[in-house]
């Protein structure tokens, strides 16, 4: 069922807006194929000397319609619209889309060598996949099964499907998952890919970009394929495409999907009585005491009336989808334009967001010289709202008073030792928050085919990209009201001496950016040579203005009626503005050279410039080559039956990496208001003099960091196409890592920005496609993905402060010579220490119900030499399998993502989920069975244990999980083409189902333990419906 | 109509190419919104405004407003000024069995001090500044005088928990590490020479309650001699010792009989009719 929006009338203007849009297209370009027909043809091969083909899949495109060719290759569809397009496989050829104009089709269908004829996004430009040399995963979105699961950001539909990229989860409405492609590089700097959006570098948001409207992905992995973008390529690239016209008739798509989203595994807090026991245990009260409990609190347990605290801070998520899309294609003109309206009302009360975006595509080719394109795009995504306080609720006495009257006015402070109700400000009125983001989008392009040299063109790309946001937060004096007890805090008289502390603040910023690309592509064939070289000379920029007004104090003014918006009545105003530009200047020459199509060259050089660098060195050279061997295409393996395409393939490059932001390299001057230092002289008391400081050292010197990266591997197609194997052996060394380092304070700094120090990561990707069932009515196909790095930090300061020989380890953050980054260092538990341990106890003065600790330097006691590496954060590996099976209108999708630790990976410190005891002496707590002189526990430790920093509770995070489920079902029933649809799916999926892990607590993914303020990574379940008119 | 299109391209070039800027031009960073070092300094209000960040700086140690560890036991803490109980975890500055080199607050207090001379450098370097016009030479000289003496305070501060530390006269624009240190006399003697240098510089008085006045360089000068007799002592050097000892005591002369100053002998403040309090002992 579709809930209706909230704002009726918006979505009412809305509706009617996209009618108008929709009859003005279909009036323009459409001819409805009204009447069904029936439609015969034959398909035969594109050889010289043609071929029937037999068992090839004609379907209706857009539709699980459809059926195979006969002996003859003939085929026969009935009760279909008068003008359909179908879509002609079959394995060993290129898949066909034929506009219906005839009842008698002759289809010529092209063999494909391989079927492997993609073409991929390489950077300005792309490539035919078997001539490429480099390792790029591609992932069609336009109607594959991801489409249909709830997507609410683009990376969600590449969760799982791309050996070597990892997709973090959402958890938060309208949140963006982290992205990283071949493990981390950089210690200190951005490990995020670069985004290509349509074939130029994209600075804005990912969240910007409707999930709707994106055809494809081509992930960039190794340095070949990313070398092309220079100094932001050494952590991959995501080139997203997105949908365009198809030649035929116009097509109006409707998309509407809703659903929900539930909090799986929801941590269940100890009830009263246990509570009251362990608050008794953990601190040493008498056993059964209540004497500790406020007022509030005994009248609660008089009446036996608990509040599951967690309960009242979540609800059921909602999610909505909503997308009209018009399109087509002539043959001069290519359209696409689409609006979508997006909502997700998160599980955490107060986490809502929505999003309404529209995207227009269109090109033309003027002359036969000429083509120009155009795709404007508009988002304005919404994230106001105060969320509830998710730890408050865990942490909250679950006899605490929620409201302070009978009208169920919220009490702040329901008792748990200082802890604010966590629905305090989520919508009581005594905070407000709003922030909203508008995004505007140009991406012009014109190409001009230089009449006089047969394979010159020029292009050049404009893309503009503009953010403006607004947000801002104000704190009513209501929302300062005190700790204690009783209805006279909340009194006006007392709440208005809270006016000094209500402020507010309004952030203005706005982030303008563009790029410009001027690429001079020439491609010919010289007999058995072939050559595609480009050049480039590419800029970018982009500006970001930000105005922030804070304001403070409203006891002069009297009230805070008008919020916000009353920021200039407040006593203390101050306006804190901050610009930053960023630029780069790119030059690139690339070359791809195939010679006899089985032999592949391409190399590439870019000479790059950035402004965030010191002021010598601006500059970086980035160079790459790669070779690839079509073995396939030998004389010995052309005719082999068993082995289809095989392709081996070769890569060395280097790629740099920006780890700083603007003005990282300066030395920087705080003075005034915002620099903080202020004096008063005794004779002009409240006349503030503002101090003067430098307050960062610069490093004019201060560079890219380099990765410098070798992929190896091959890709097959085998079994007469029915099998598929892809694998990538990679090594990369990532130098020059910017650091913030310690240097003499006697320079007057303690730190400075310095480029030292090595990451090596190493690692291996498998991707097996395999085409299980292909039957008329029945398929199935399978995709199993593998993918595990190795990281190694090699080199790090460059310091052997204890004269062994050996450069030193940074314990304090965590940085080992020779190991992997995100080392877990510290004591090794052998578990609690028990009565007996009578000699333990002795030497360390631990006392019985705490952990125990190996001694591993054999000197008594426990000291901080006996420290060791107890694992490490980094991921083991990652496997995931997905099936598609599809019986006649029927079709599943089903993805299992895991992500493996094992030999001390994937590890984390999860100490809630042993201890008992808290910060606070009355928190509440998950429940467990913690140590006691009876319950002689090896695992829990006492229930008045307080951790020292030496227990860490470290717990694989490893997990296996049902990720995606989407099962949908095609009409093509008489009714249905009676009503010109020519295509009606309905469908239900399903994201997060179920998870198999041994962390406890919340996702083993997001390593959230309990009684942590971070949030669920909700299970979606939704149901939608998609029509093609 | 269809003749227009042909323009597009000529636009969008137009567009694009105009404004160029030459590709060094493109890449220079210029903040907008905050100074660098390099276009911080125009007036000298600005170089007094570095004074004002040390006067803060020194108040902050001395006051504690932020009530932060490190700067309690600066004050103090530990020792017989004052304590604190064991029960509060955080202040353990009193279990000597704790403290070892690596004691955060050896480094910050070590810190704090270069912080006031990298300050009072800045004041120097930017005072002589060939575009910063001062309203007169005297306005000038006070300046430099208060920047001199900041230094010399720092560095009487740190010969007093360090011994000799290392001498640092100038901004630093480079990381440099080869730092040396000489022997504690020569510490204070760096401080002496730079507060007798500017002695005179200083007014008897200010209409600023608060700023330097020329007896808080003589009562430092005096404690400086002090210091350095004691140490010249303990080398073994006595004739030099005494010489140091004889000036230190012409120091405090100057502020004791200056005529300006002179001890309390009455209650004072704005509580000075309240009631005492007597406590037996």
């Amino acid at each position: 069922m579709i809930k209706f929006f909230p704002r009726k009338l918006f979505v009412f203007k809305y509706c009617c807006l996209l009618t108008v849009f929709f009859i003005a297209f279909t009036n323009v370009f459409g001819q409805e194929g009204s009447v069904p027909v029936e439609i015969s043809g034959k398909v035969i091969s594109s050889n010289q000397n043609p071929v029937l083909i037999k068992g090839a899949t004609v379907m209706v495109a857009g539709t699980n319609t459809g059926t195979t060719t006969n002996d003859k290759g003939e085929f026969i569809l009935r009760n279909v619209p008068r003008s359909v397009i179908l879509r002609i496989s079959h394995t060993g050829y290129l898949t066909k889309e034929v506009q219906v104009t005839d009842k008698e089709l002759v289809i010529v269908l092209e063999e494909s060598p391989a079927a492997l004829d993609e073409v991929v996004v390489v950077g300005y430009g792309t490539s035919s996949r078997k001539e490429f040399t480099g390792a790029v995963s591609s992932i069609r979105v336009e109607d594959a099964p991801i489409a249909n699961l709830p997507n609410m950001n683009p990376l969600e539909l590449l969760k799982g499907n791309v050996s070597g990229l990892n997709i973090g989860a959402t958890n938060t409405a309208g949140g963006e998952p982290s992205m990283i492609i071949r493990g981390q590089n950089s210690i200190g700097g951005n490990n995020n890919p670069l985004i290509v959006l349509d074939g130029v570098i994209y600075m804005g948001s990912l969240s910007d970009i409707n999930p709707n409207d994106i055809a494809s992905f081509d992930i960039l992995k190794d340095a070949v394929s990313a070398a092309v973008y220079g100094s932001r390529s050494a952590n991959g690239v995501i080139a997203i495409t997105t949908k365009k016209g198809k030649s035929g008739k116009p097509l109006i798509e409707l998309n509407a999907s809703s659903g929900f989203q539930r909090w799986q595994n929801k941590p269940v807090m100890m009830k009263g009585e246990e509570w009251i026991k362990t608050v008794n245990a953990r601190n040493k009260f008498t056993e059964g005491s209540t004497d500790w409990m406020k007022s509030g609190e005994l009248d609660n347990l008089s009446k036996g009336k608990e509040t599951v605290w967690l309960d009242e801070a979540t609800r059921t998520g909602i999610v909505q989808d909503f997308q009209v899309a018009v399109s087509g294609a002539g043959d001069n003109v290519n359209y696409y334009l689409s609006s979508s309206y997006n909502k997700n009302n998160g599980i955490v009360k107060g986490d809502d967001f929505d999003r309404i975006s529209l995207l227009g595509k269109i090109n033309a080719k003027i002359t036969k010289w000429l083509e120009i394109g155009v795709d404007g795009g508009f988002s304005k995504r919404d994230y106001s709202g105060i969320p509830a306080n998710i730890a408050a609720a865990q942490l909250m006495s679950p006899y605490g008073v929620m409201f302070r009257d009978s009208l169920n006015n919220l009490e702040k402070y329901p008792y748990t030792q200082s802890l604010i109700n966590p629905l305090w400000g989520v919508d009581d009125g005594t905070r407000y928050n709003k922030d909203l983001r508008n995004n505007f989008r140009l991406n012009s392009y014109l190409v001009v085919n230089v009449p006089f040299i047969s394979g010159l063109s020029y292009r050049l790309n404009y893309l503009i990209n503009q953010d403006k946001n607004q947000s801002g937060n104000f704190n009513y004096e209501t929302y300062y009201v005190a700790e204690g007890e009783g209805l006279a805090r909340y009194s006006p008289t007392v709440v208005q001496g809270f006016l000094t502390s209500a402020n507010g603040n309004i952030d203005n910023n706005s982030m303008f950016s563009y790029v410009v690309d001027n690429i001079l592509n020439y491609k010919n064939t010289f007999g058995k040579h072939s050559i595609n070289a480009t050049a480039v000379a590419t800029r970018d920029l982009m500006r970001y203005q930000q105005e922030n007004i804070i304001g403070s104090n409203f006891a002069a003014n009297g009230n805070t009626i008008l919020g916000i918006r009353g920021l200039h009545k407040s006593t203390t105003q101050r306006v804190d503005l901050n610009n930053s530009r960023r630029a780069n200047i790119g030059y690139l020459g690339r070359i791809n050279y195939a010679f006899e199509n089985k032999y592949f060259l391409s190399a590439s050089y870019r000479k790059d410039g950035a402004s965030v660098f010191g002021a010598n060195t601006k500059w970086g050279n980035f160079g790459a080559v790669g070779l690839a061997w079509a073995v396939s295409n030998e004389n010995f393996l052309k005719d082999n039956e068993h082995i289809n395409n095989l392709k081996l393939k070769i890569s060395w490059g280097q790629n740099g990496n920006q780890g700083i932001e603007p003005y990282g390299t300066l030395s920087t001057v705080a003075n005034g208001p915002s620099g903080g230092l202020r004096y008063e002289f005794s004779n002009t008391p409240g006349r503030i003099f503002y101090g003067l400081i430098q307050s960062a050292l610069g490093n004019a010197n201060l560079g890219w960091e380099t990765t410098e990266s070798w992929n190896t591997g091959f890709e097959a197609a085998l079994l007469k196409n029915r099998l598929f194997v892809d694998l990538d052996l990679y090594t990369s060394k990532t130098t020059d890592q910017i650091f913030v380092r310690e240097i003499p304070v006697m320079t007057g700094f303690k730190t400075i920005r310095a480029s030292m120090g090595e990451v090596d990561n190493k690692g291996i990707e498998l991707t097996i496609r395999s085409v299980n069932v292909q039957k008329s009515d029945f398929s199935w196909s399978s995709m199993i993905t593998f993918w595990k790095n190795r990281n190694k930090l090699v080199r790090l300061y460059g310091e052997d402060k204890d004269g062994d020989g050996k450069e030193d380890d940074d314990i304090a953050n965590s940085l080992f010579i020779g190991k992997s980054l995100s080392a877990i260092y510290g004591y090794e538990q052998i578990g609690i220490v028990q009565e007996s341990d009578t000699e333990y106890m002795r030497l360390t003065g631990a006392e019985p119900g705490s952990p125990m600790y190996k001694d591993l330097d054999n000197v008594d006691g426990i000291s901080a030499a006996d420290r060791k590496i107890l694992g490490f954060g980094k991921e083991n590996f990652r496997l995931n399998l997905g099936n598609t099976l599809t019986y006649k209108n029927f079709e599943l999708y089903a993805l299992i993502t895991g992500i493996f630790g094992g030999n001390g990976f994937y590890q984390k410190s999860n100490t809630a989920a042993y201890l008992t005891r808290t910060d606070r002496f009355n928190d509440n707590m998950t429940s467990k069975s913690y140590w006691t002189p009876e319950n002689k526990s090896n695992t829990y430790p006492s229930a008045y244990y307080s951790a020292d920093g030496r227990f860490l509770g470290l717990q694989s995070r490893g997990f296996v999980r049902i990720q995606d489920l989407s099962l949908s079902y095609s009409f093509n029933q008489p009714w249905v083409r009676n009503q010109h649809i020519s295509s009606l799916r309905v469908f239900l999926s399903a994201r997060n189902i179920a998870t198999f892990t041994k962390w406890e607590g919340g996702d083993p993914e997001t390593g959230v333990t309990v009684r942590e303020n971070t949030f669920p990574v909700p299970s979606i379940y939704s149901a939608g419906i998609s029509i093609r008119f | 109509m269809k003749k227009l299109i042909y323009l597009i391209p000529v636009v969008l070039g137009l567009l694009v190419n105009t404004g160029c800027k030459k590709d060094s031009d493109f890449l220079s960073e210029i903040p907008e919104s905050f100074y660098t070092i390099e276009n911080a300094f125009s007036t000298s209000q600005q170089v007094d405004q570095v004074l004002i960040s040390i006067y803060s700086h020194i108040r902050d140690l001395w006051a504690n407003t932020t009530e932060t560890g490190w700067i309690f036991n600066l004050r103090g803490n530990g020792t017989d000024l004052f304590d604190v109980a064991s029960i509060r975890r955080g202040n353990s500055f009193n279990n000597y069995g704790s403290i070892n080199a690596d004691n955060g607050t050896f480094y910050e207090v070590y810190s704090t001090w270069y912080y006031v001379i990298n300050r009072a450098n800045l004041a120097l370097y930017a005072a002589e500044l060939p575009q910063i016009q001062w309203g007169s030479d005297a306005e000038k000289k006070y300046a430099i005088a208060q920047a001199r003496f900041f230094r010399a305070f720092a560095y009487r501060n740190l010969g007093e928990l360090f011994g000799g530390v290392p001498i640092v006269t100038d901004i630093s624009k480079t990381p440099q590490f080869d730092f040396e240190r000489p022997g504690r006399v020569e510490t204070y003697q760096f401080a002496i020479a730079d507060l007798e240098s500017i002695e005179n510089d200083l007014p008897e008085a200010t209409a600023e309650g608060g700023r330097l006045v020329r007896a808080a360089a003589q009562h430092n000068l005096c404690e400086l001699y002090l210091a350095m007799g004691i140490q010249l002592k303990a080398e073994g050097k006595d004739g030099e010792a005494t010489t140091a000892f004889t000036k230190a005591v012409g120091f405090a002369n100057k502020v004791i009989d200056g005529g300006r100053y002179s001890l309390i002998k009455s209650r004072y403040g704005s509580r000075r009719n309240e009631a005492m309090i007597s406590f037996p002992v």
